[in-house]
């Protein structure tokens, strides 16, 4: 008896090993008919970034107060003539443009230039150069530009001041 | 007669004394305070003391020039002190550290309100952005001008203090720490009294490495200028005319922002600046090249001479910073 219902039993488990194959067979089948949409909704295709390069300065002098900037720009000015310098004595004095003229600072006086406008002076003596700022009105016919006493000295200017001198703006 | 003028001597002598020295403490007494300030081993404290050394070159440095009696001494101009510092040499280097640290300068900016070229020049006058940064042992530097060198003994003591604290405190061997014949060490020449005060760690490593980590050493010097009040967007200084015969009573002032423009435009200053009357300025004076020029320093100036009490030394950081800046901006921006 005990034999006979060990062997049913085994009879069993196979018959049902054999079904769940059958039936997991057909169960595959059944979904790779039926349903091959999800698949294709999961994978999602990279998006494309375009880079674009912007232009962003990497950094600015003054970031509390805002950046001053000229109210016109004057391009393509080119100009050749003699130079001068400011006094000891203009040291502290209001300029045109109402900044305070600094010997230390980087600043020229020019006829006609709009104030703030950045310019390169470059002596033709020597080959030297720096950028100023128009800050102030020259009223010297003979003159090209006035420069502070630091902008001088960078172009050597300190002894002959009236040497030929190339201004150029940006 | 003879008499009478050993007298004046010795009065003299004794008198100078009393005003050059500060009183001497032992070693002993110094490692007795140390244990119950802060309850270090005596041993240790005179074992380290003990392995420093006394250098008479430290002690040389630190004499000041002699005055000859009789004469005023006017001491060195602005112009000549500026010659060593506004150098292209300073000033490339500098756009070169600024170009290289822009990340964590732009940090440092926007969490400390202190600008970029400011923190770059503090550097670059200390330690040449970081190649000068001293080859003394500060053990050795703070044992001479503490125990064997007396005129400003009691600060060099409370540094030696401070010193042993920070070791403690870093995890660092007092001995092996290297610094300038003072006692400032790191990138930004820090005293051991700032660097436990204001110090940072500002790369996030958990150290706060100001000898060889230039993070460190910018957010420190940064969070130094914050904490002693720098106005962000504020000005420096700004040039001023003078009445002549003002001159006199304005350089008796004191070297504070203490007094207000109304109050100097009262005593005979022409400012032209547009800075309301109600601003805190003093008064700076320098001899360039062509004559003497007179500033108004404000806030910012005064914090500058926070960091080295001169205005030889305030003038020339800010100077450079402004070379520097003009120069960054024309190249990158």
């Amino acid at each position: 008896m005990k034999k006979d219902i060990i062997s049913l039993a085994l009879i069993a488990v196979s018959m049902t090993a054999c079904s769940s194959v059958e039936t997991k067979k057909i169960e595959t089948v059944a979904v790779a008919t039926v349903t091959p949409k999800p698949v294709v909704k999961i994978v999602k295709a990279p998006k494309i970034v375009k880079v674009v390069k912007k232009y962003k300065p990497t950094h600015t002098l003054t970031r509390k107060s805002p950046i001053r900037k000229p109210k016109k720009v004057v391009r393509n000015y080119m100009a050749r003539g003699s130079a001068s310098k400011y006094r000891l004595g203009n040291h502290g004095t209001k300029t045109a443009s109402g900044d305070v003229y600094d010997l230390y600072g980087m600043t020229a006086a020019h006829a006609s230039l709009p104030f703030l406008t950045k310019v390169r002076v470059k002596n033709l003596a020597n080959g030297r150069s720096v950028v100023v700022t128009i800050t102030d009105r020259l009223y010297d016919n003979s003159k090209l530009i006035k420069l502070s006493y630091w902008a001088a000295r960078n172009l050597k200017l300190i002894k002959n001041p009236a040497r030929t001198v190339l201004v150029k703006t940006f | 007669m003879s008499k009478i003028n050993k007298y004046i001597f010795l009065g003299l002598l004794v008198f100078s004394i009393n005003v050059n020295a500060d009183e001497f403490v032992s070693i002993g007494d110094f490692a007795d305070q140390m244990v119950t300030k802060h309850g270090f081993e005596k041993s240790q404290i005179i074992n380290w003391i003990s392995q420093a050394k006394k250098k008479q070159n430290i002690i040389r440095l630190m004499t000041p020039p002699r005055r000859i009696p009789g004469r005023k001494r006017r001491g060195r101009p602005w112009y000549k002190y500026q010659r060593k510092f506004i150098t292209s040499n300073h000033i490339n280097n500098g756009i070169r550290y600024w170009r290289r640290n822009r990340h964590i300068l732009k940090r440092a900016e926007k969490k400390y309100g202190v600008p970029a070229e400011i923190i770059i020049a503090i550097i670059g006058v200390e330690t040449r952005y970081g190649r000068n940064k001293g080859g003394f042992r500060i053990i050795d530097a703070l044992k001479t001008l503490s125990f064997d060198y007396l005129r400003r003994a009691d600060f060099f003591r409370q540094e030696l203090e401070h010193f042993f604290l920070l070791a403690r405190e870093e995890g660092s061997n007092p001995l092996t720490l290297k610094g300038s014949y003072a006692g400032a060490f790191g990138i930004g020449q820090f005293m051991p009294s700032s660097f436990r005060r204001y110090a940072v760690d500002f790369n996030g490593d958990g150290r706060r490495d100001i000898w060889n980590n230039h993070a460190d050493a910018i957010g420190s010097v940064a969070n130094y200028f914050n904490k002693f009040g720098w106005e962000e967007g504020k000005p420096v200084m700004k040039a001023t005319q003078v009445r002549p015969n003002a001159v006199k009573s304005l350089l008796g002032l004191k070297f504070e922002p203490n007094y207000t423009l109304a109050q100097f435009k009262r005593m005979g200053i022409r400012y032209n600046g547009n800075e309301s009357d109600n601003t805190k300025v003093m008064f700076v004076d320098l001899r360039t090249e062509i004559g003497t020029a007179y500033w108004v320093g404000f806030k910012n100036y005064y914090v500058i001479t926070r960091y080295n009490h001169s205005k030889h030394y305030a003038m020339a950081v800010y100077q450079l910073s402004q070379e520097i800046a003009r120069i960054y901006e024309e190249r990158y921006n």
